[in-house]
């Protein structure tokens, strides 16, 4: 009559940092959803940048300035913090965060330490104001077939990628890490997420199609599941709904909210596979 | 055991679909899924029917004999209140 299940936690950074990080967090003040429905209050397009996006911040402690060059993802990010204001940039996004809706300390931990603290807390505040914008951010990757996304979601390690570098081969794909699912009214499209790719981001937005939850096997199996299940593992492989530290309600009912409507709108499966199937999984099951 | 029972909604989150329930456990980040006969419980901990009404409600929705369920209903409800899922009302 009742099952209990706790979902799992895979953030992909290393220990040294992890303590440190969740210490940060704590410290975090969520932002009153209610009281500012726009929390992030510009998020503009120009000629020179793909999107510009404007975040608060309260951190009048640091003032330095860090070049990260994370060439290794195809990405290069440049962060400064200067009189309570951090500013980012990177080839495809540009961003200035202020001080004036969320607060949270930052402790000096060192530059190396910084990097990963803010990198941490872009990522949690981009997923707030994604969710106010009615977007799920799912631990998953997709690709597109026929005009349309198929998407593949479980934690780390559970073949995110590894499906993905076989779609590259003949495929467009979206991004290999975190897909933002946009609900909408009648459909629900996808977008790559730019804070977690090992890809290029690109602009690419494409109408779900099938989700997938996946699981390495010993044989291969494919099969439909009923909406609650789909609900549940929706809300596991959700960035938010995974962070131990962000027990707020109000992102936790609207978590819930949109995992439903998504669940009502789109065909989940189960699927167990070996490294042998992904040609199968690529160019037979996404078909049927 | 008291006998009314409310579900902890500052502590819960959760939602029905077709016959089933998905509840998330803010305290313990746990989620738990309730099948029919637990869905049909769990709609009726609203905080006014009694362990003993709930009994009788479901006896006459479900095919089991009364010592069964009731067996299972006070099981149900008692895992519930222990993992503050419920709430005595």
């Amino acid at each position: 009559m009742l099952k209990e299940d706790t979902p799992h936690s895979n953030w992909k950074m290393s220990s040294a940092f992890n303590i440190s990080i969740l210490n940060i967090v704590s410290c975090f003040t969520l932002p009153n959803l209610n009281k500012n429905p726009r929390y992030l209050n510009e998020f503009k397009s120009n000629k020179k940048c793909n999107k510009k996006i404007d975040i608060s911040f309260n951190n009048k402690k640091h003032d330095n300035f860090k070049k990260l060059d994370l060439t290794k993802h195809n990405i290069t990010y440049s962060i400064k913090l200067r009189e309570g204001n951090i500013f980012l940039k990177s080839k495809f996004y540009s961003g200035k965060i202020n001080s004036e809706y969320a607060k949270f300390k930052i402790d000096d931990l060192g530059e190396e330490s910084n990097y990963y603290i803010i990198k941490y807390l872009i990522k949690l505040i981009y997923s707030f104001w994604f969710l106010e914008k009615n977007i799920l951010t799912l631990h998953a990757s997709g690709m597109v077939y026929n005009n349309k996304a198929y998407i593949f979601s479980g934690p780390s390690g559970s073949g995110k990628s590894t499906i993905l570098k076989k779609a590259t081969e003949n495929y467009e794909t979206i991004n290999d890490e975190t897909i933002l699912l946009e609900i909408k009214e009648k459909e629900i499209i996808a977008h790559p997420n730019p804070f977690y790719t090992n890809i290029s981001p690109n602009s690419i937005k494409k109408k779900v199609e099938k989700i997938f939850f996946i699981h390495h096997s010993s044989s291969y199996s494919c099969l439909k599941i009923s909406k609650i299940n789909a609900l549940k593992n929706i809300l596991k492989n959700e960035f938010l709904m995974q962070d131990n530290m962000l027990k707020n309600k109000i992102i936790i009912n609207k978590t819930f909210k949109l995992g439903l409507k998504l669940a009502k709108m789109v065909c989940f499966y189960n699927l167990f596979f070996t490294k042998n199937d992904l040609n199968y999984i690529i160019n037979e099951e996404i078909k049927k | 055991m008291k006998d009314v029972f409310i579900k902890n909604t500052d502590k819960i989150e959760y939602e029905i679909i077709d016959d089933e329930t998905l509840i998330f456990n803010l305290s313990t980040n746990s989620f738990y899924k309730l099948n029919k006969l637990g869905t049909f419980i769990w709609k009726n901990l609203d905080g006014t029917k009694n362990i003993e009404k709930i009994i009788e409600l479901v006896y006459l929705e479900f095919d089991e004999s009364k010592e069964k369920i009731k067996l299972d209903v006070i099981t149900f409800i008692t895992e519930l209140n222990k993992k503050k899922i419920i709430l005595e009302n």
